[in-house]
C-alpha cells in the first residue's frame, strides 16, 4: 500500500511496543510464579525489578491482580490489550492472517484469567506472539511497515533489558539491532537518543538507568 | 431605480484565539434583472484558503480553513449596485417549483397558522401574486415587530403563538401561508436603505416570474432592496457556518449599510 | 406478537447501518443436507471465525461491546435458474432507482408527470436539498446497493426493502465462504458452487470506475462502529487506505490524504462508511466532527467521487418504495420483474378505503420511523389504539403505508445437532460501474429465537452463507 498516515505509523510502532512488553514480561513472569509457588515475598522483588508501584496485599493478590487485573494499568492483560487496540486498527496494514495471532493472544489471555494453571495458556499466548513476528516477517510486503513494528519491538526490548539489567551481551545487541533498522522506516525519531545509545553501549559497564532514560525519550523530536 | 453603495461587515470576535478553523460564507450579491452589482469587493481574514462554490439555490459561497491560530473572524463585502432595474425576475427552471411549494422545517403549518389562514378572504380567482398580497397584510397586521422575543430557531407557527418577531418570522409565516395554498415562494436574505442589519423578505412566483414582499415593512421590494441569497427557509441562507478548535465563546456582530449614491435617472 | 404459524408478519428492525432483518426460508434447492460434510465442521468454521476477529460492535448500557457474529453452517441455497431471475430482477431494479436519483435531484420528470406526488419528495427526511443539480461522477449513484428480499411460501421472491445509503453485510459470507473452504473442501469438490471471493474485485472497480484522479480510500466512523469489522476487512481485500476524518483535508478544491511526513496526496474516490447527516459539517448536520468539513463541495465540482453518492436516502425511503414498480415502467418502459410485497398508500382514495375495510389484516408502517419503530399490526391493536391511529391516518395519510402479511418459507438451521426452521432473510447486494452487477451470493441472516420475526444479532442472531449454484 505504501501510503501511511501519521496516525497508522504511530499504531504500528506501539504495537510492536506493547507486543514486546507482553512476550517479555510473560518469560520474566512465568520464572517468578515457578518461584511463587512456595516463596511469599518474591512479588516485592518482582516489582522492584520490573521498575512498577506495588499496589499488591499479598502474594494471591499480585498473582491475580498483575496478570489479569483489569483495573491495573501496570497487569500483562491490559498491555496485551493495548496491543489489541493498535492492532485491529490496522488490519489493512498488516493483513487478516497477522492480526488473527493477536486475537488469538486475546483469546489465550482470557482462558488463562479463568485457569488453574494460567502457565500453560500463558505458553500458547507466547507462541501467538511469535507466530505474528514469524507472520509478519513472511506476509508483509512494504518494509516500511515491517520496520516500524520491529523498531517498537527493539525499543521496548531495550527498556525492558535496561530496567531488569539483562546481560551487557543482550543490551547491546538489541541496541545494534535498533540503530541498523530505524532509519529505515519513516518513524520521526530523535537521532542523539541512537548516538548516546551506541555510545552507552561502549562502556565497560554498562549504565543500565541512563540506558533506559535514553530510550525511553527516543520519539521525543 | 436607485444606485446604491453597500458594506457588509460581519465580525466574529474569539474570546481565545482559536485554529482549524473551517467556514462556509454565504453573503456575496449576485446580478440579475432587478439588481445590477457594478462593483464589489471582499475581504475575508483570515484567509489562508479560500475556494468559490455555489449551492443548490444558485447562491455563491466561500469556504474556507484557517489552520494558525486567530482571535478575529471577518467578512467585509462593500460595492455598488443599481437597484429596483425590474420589479419582478424571470424564474428559471419550473422543475424546481415543488421544491418551494412543499412545507419546510421552518414553515409548517400548526393551528395558529391554521386559524389565521382560515380568517383570510381568498378568492380563487387572484392570482400568485394576489394572494400572497393580501396575506401579507394579515401577516402585517397580525403580528408587532419586536426583537429579542424569537430567535434564529423559532418556526412561523412558534413566532405566530408570540404575535411578535422580527423580519425572520415576518418571511416564515408568509411563506407557510403560501405554501399551504400551493403558491411556490422562497425566503431571500439580504440588505435594505437605513437598515443596520441584514435583512429578510420574501419572493413570491407567479406565471414564471419571481416578485418580492417585504412583509415587515409591508412593501413591495424595490429600489431599497440588495439581495443576498434565497432559499426555502432561513436554514437555506445561514450566512456563516463554521467549526473551530478552542475553548472559546464567540461573540458575532453584522454591520450593513446600504446608502443612495445617485438620483434616479429621470 | 398474535401469529398464526402459517403467517409471518413483515418486521423491520433498523440499526444505524440500516442493517435489516427480514425473514425467509429457502429449501435446500433439492440437495439432502446429509450430503454436505460441511455440517459436521461447524464448529471448525466458527473457530476460525473467532480467530480472524469477524465481529460485531455492540452497544449495550452505554458501553461498547464486541462480539461474534454466530456463523450456521447450513447455506442458503439458490439454484442457477432462480438466480437468473433475481439477477434480471436486482438489475432492473437497480437501473431504475439509479435514474430516478438522477432525475429527482435534476429535471424532476417523474414529478413533472406526476408519477409520484411531488410531496412524497420533498417532504422526505431521505432528501437532501444539497444534491439538487449535482450529478455524481459517471452518474453513478448507487455503487453498491443492498436489496432485502423473502421467498414467500408459493416460492414468489418480494422485494421488502432497498437499501442505497451505506449497506452492509458483504463481508460476512465473503470471509465465511473463504473459511468453509478451508474446513470443508469437499463439499466445494462435490457441488457447484458459484465463487463469491470476486467482490473485492466488483467494489474494487466500482470504486476506479468513478475515481477522479488520485488515489481510492475507505472511510469509516471508527473502531466503535458496529461494522468496523467490515470496513477494514473491505479495504485489506481492496489494497486501499482505511481512514478516518482527520486523514483527510480538503485544499483548493480536491480532497487529500495526509501521510506521514505531512504530504497531500489527491484523493479521488472515497468508499465511505458514514451517513450523509455526518459527511460534512459544512453541508450537513453542523455537529458532526467525525466528517471532513468541505467535502461536498469538492464532491459538488466533481473532483472526487462518493460511494455511495449522498442523497440515495431519497430512493429507499418507506413511502418512495410503493412507487418504484412504477419507476420501472416509467424509466425502464418494463414491466418489474420482482415483487413488492405487496404495499398500500392511504395517501390515495382508493387505497384508504381498502385499507379500512381490510385494517386488522395488515401490518402499518410510519414512513417516518425507522430502528423498528412505527411499526404495528392492525390485529393487535386496542380498539382506543385502532382509533387513535385512524384519525392520526385521516390526518397525515402520506405518513403512512400498509402491507399484507406475507406468508414465507422457513430454513434450517443447526441447534444442539438438530435441524430446526427458523426466519431469515436475503441481502443481495447489486454492485454497479458500467452496468449493475448481482454478486453472486448475499447475506442471509436468522433469527435464533424460534417465536421471534426480528433478525437482530443483538438477540443472538446469526448469518448463514448464500450458495448460487453453477449451471454444470
Amino acid at each position: 500500500m505504501g501510503i501511511k498516515s501519521i496516525v497508522k505509523t504511530d499504531r504500528l510502532y506501539w504495537l510492536g511496543r506493547y507486543l514486546e512488553r507482553v512476550y517479555t514480561t510473560v518469560l520474566n513472569f512465568k520464572t517468578s510464579y515457578d518461584i511463587m509457588i512456595e516463596e511469599g515475598a518474591e512479588y516485592e522483588k518482582y516489582c522492584k525489578h520490573f521498575d512498577i508501584p506495588n499496589i499488591y496485599t499479598d502474594t494471591e493478590d499480585f498473582l491475580t491482580k498483575y496478570p489479569f487485573g483489569e483495573e491495573n494499568p501496570d497487569s500483562i492483560i491490559n498491555n496485551l490489550k493495548r496491543a489489541y487496540d493498535n492492532g485491529i486498527e490496522l488490519r489493512e496494514e498488516i493483513g487478516s492472517e497477522s492480526l488473527a495471532y493477536i486475537q488469538l493472544a486475546i483469546y489465550a489471555m482470557n482462558r488463562a484469567a479463568q485457569s488453574e494453571a494460567p502457565m500453560m495458556e500463558f505458553q500458547k499466548l507466547s507462541d501467538d506472539i511469535l507466530a505474528f513476528w514469524g507472520c509478519i516477517d513472511d506476509m508483509i510486503e512494504d518494509e516500511n511497515t515491517r520496520n516500524l513494528l520491529k523498531v517498537g519491538k527493539r525499543v521496548e526490548r531495550i527498556d525492558l533489558y535496561g530496567r531488569l539489567h539483562k546481560q551487557k551481551v543482550d543490551v547491546v545487541r538489541e541496541i545494534h539491532r535498533l540503530s541498523g533498522r530505524i532509519n529505515r522506516c519513516s518513524l520521526h525519531y530523535n537521532e542523539r537518543v541512537i548516538e548516546n545509545l551506541l555510545r552507552l553501549a561502549e562502556q565497560p559497564e554498562l549504565d543500565y538507568p541512563q540506558i533506559v532514560f535514553e530510550v525511553d525519550r527516543i520519539l521525543e523530536l | 431605480m436607485k444606485t446604491v453603495s453597500f458594506d457588509y461587515h460581519l465580525k466574529i470576535q474569539f474570546s481565545k484565539p482559536v485554529s482549524k478553523h473551517h467556514f462556509m460564507v454565504r453573503c456575496f450579491p449576485s446580478s440579475d434583472e432587478r439588481q445590477r452589482i457594478l462593483q464589489a469587493e471582499q475581504h475575508i481574514l483570515p484567509n489562508e484558503f479560500l475556494e468559490e462554490s455555489t449551492d443548490s439555490f444558485g447562491n455563491r459561497c466561500v469556504y474556507g480553513n484557517a489552520e494558525e491560530e486567530h482571535d478575529i473572524f471577518e467578512v467585509r463585502l462593500q460595492g455598488m449596485a443599481e437597484t429596483g432595474l425590474s420589479p419582478f425576475t424571470s424564474a428559471g427552471h419550473d422543475y424546481q417549483m415543488g421544491l418551494f411549494r412543499t412545507p419546510s422545517k421552518y414553515t409548517y403549518m400548526g393551528m395558529e397558522l391554521m386559524e389565521l389562514y382560515q380568517g383570510i378572504p381568498l378568492k380563487g380567482t387572484m392570482s400568485n401574486l394576489e394572494q400572497a398580497r393580501l396575506m401579507m397584510d394579515v401577516v402585517y397586521h397580525t403580528l408587532e415587530y419586536q426583537s429579542g422575543v424569537t430567535n434564529i430557531n423559532t418556526t412561523a407557527e412558534e413566532a405566530l403563538e408570540c404575535r411578535r418577531g422580527v423580519c425572520q418570522d415576518y418571511a416564515h409565516i408568509l411563506l407557510a401561508l403560501c405554501r399551504h395554498v400551493g403558491i411556490p415562494c422562497r425566503y431571500v436574505v439580504g440588505m435594505l436603505i437605513g437598515e443596520g442589519a441584514s435583512h429578510a423578505w420574501v419572493e413570491i412566483y407567479d406565471n414564471h416570474r419571481w416578485f418580492g414582499l417585504d412583509p415587515t415593512n409591508f412593501t413591495e421590494v424595490d429600489d431599497n432592496h440588495v439581495k443576498l441569497s434565497q432559499g426555502r427557509d432561513y436554514q437555506d441562507c445561514i450566512l456563516n457556518r463554521g467549526m473551530f478548535v478552542g475553548d472559546a465563546s464567540q461573540e458575532q456582530t453584522v454591520a450593513v449599510r446600504v446608502e443612495q449614491i445617485a438620483a434616479p435617472n429621470q | 406478537m398474535l401469529l398464526t404459524k402459517k403467517k409471518l408478519f413483515f418486521i423491520i428492525k433498523e440499526t444505524k447501518e440500516s442493517a435489516k432483518c427480514w425473514l425467509l426460508f429457502s429449501d435446500l434447492g433439492g440437495m439432502s443436507m446429509a450430503e454436505f460434510d460441511l455440517y459436521d465442521r461447524a464448529d471448525d468454521v466458527n473457530e476460525l471465525l473467532a480467530r480472524y476477529g469477524v465481529k460485531l460492535g455492540i452497544y449495550r448500557d452505554n458501553t461498547f461491546k464486541e462480539q461474534l457474529f454466530p456463523f450456521d453452517a447450513i447455506p442458503r441455497i439458490i439454484d442457477s435458474k432462480t438466480f437468473d431471475y433475481l439477477e434480471r430482477g436486482l438489475k432492473q431494479r437497480v437501473r431504475a432507482l439509479n435514474i430516478f436519483l438522477k432525475d429527482i435531484y435534476n429535471d424532476k420528470k417523474i414529478l413533472l408527470d406526476k408519477v409520484i406526488p411531488e410531496e412524497f419528495i420533498y417532504a422526505s427526511s431521505g432528501y437532501a436539498v444539497q444534491c439538487e443539480g449535482v450529478c455524481p461522477p459517471k452518474d453513478v449513484f448507487s455503487h453498491i446497493s443492498g436489496i432485502d428480499l423473502v421467498e414467500g411460501k408459493d416460492g414468489e421472491w418480494y422485494i421488502l426493502e432497498d437499501n442505497l445509503r451505506v449497506p452492509s453485510g458483504a463481508s460476512y459470507p465473503m470471509i465465511a465462504r473463504e473459511l468453509c473452504r478451508r474446513s470443508s473442501p469437499r463439499t466445494f469438490r462435490e457441488n457447484h458452487i458459484e465463487d463469491n471471493r470476486n467482490y473485492s474485485d466488483l467494489l474494487a472497480h466500482a470504486l476506479d470506475y468513478v475515481n477522479t484522479g488520485g488515489i481510492s480510500v475507505v472511510l469509516t466512523p471508527g473502531r466503535y462502529n458496529a461494522a468496523y469489522f467490515e470496513h477494514s476487512y473491505l479495504a485489506e481485500r481492496i489494497h486501499v487506505s482505511l481512514v478516518e476524518y482527520d486523514d483527510l483535508i480538503v485544499e483548493n478544491s480536491h480532497l487529500y490524504f495526509i501521510d506521514y511526513s505531512g504530504k497531500k496526496i489527491q484523493v479521488g474516490a472515497v468508499y465511505r462508511r458514514i451517513s450523509d447527516e455526518y459527511l460534512d459539517c459544512m453541508n450537513f448536520n453542523p455537529e458532526s466532527v467525525i466528517g471532513i468539513p468541505h467535502i461536498f463541495d469538492v464532491y459538488r465540482k466533481g473532483n472526487v467521487a462518493l460511494l455511495n453518492a449522498p442523497g440515495n436516502g431519497i430512493a429507499d425511503d418507506k413511502g418512495i418504495y410503493y412507487f418504484v414498480p412504477r419507476m420501472i415502467k416509467y424509466y425502464l418502459d418494463e414491466e418489474p420483474i420482482l415483487s413488492n410485497a405487496p404495499t398500500y398508500l392511504p395517501f390515495y382514495e382508493e387505497d384508504m378505503k381498502y385499507t379500512m375495510e381490510h385494517f386488522d389484516d395488515l401490518v402499518w408502517k410510519d414512513v417516518a420511523e425507522a430502528g423498528g419503530y412505527g411499526v404495528q399490526f392492525g390485529n393487535s391493536m386496542t380498539k382506543q389504539q385502532k382509533q387513535d391511529f385512524i384519525a392520526l391516518l385521516k390526518k397525515e395519510p402520506r405518513r403512512f403505508i400498509a402491507q399484507e402479511v406475507i406468508d414465507f418459507k422457513d430454513i434450517d438451521i443447526m441447534e444442539k445437532g438438530k435441524s430446526v426452521p427458523r426466519k431469515a432473510d436475503l441481502r443481495a447486494f447489486v454492485v454497479s460501474s458500467e452496468e449493475p452487477v448481482v454478486w453472486k451470493s448475499g447475506l442471509t441472516r436468522f433469527s435464533r429465537n424460534p417465536d421471534s420475526f426480528i433478525v437482530n444479532s443483538s438477540q443472538g442472531g446469526g448469518f448463514k452463507d448464500t450458495w448460487v449454484l453453477s449451471q454444470s
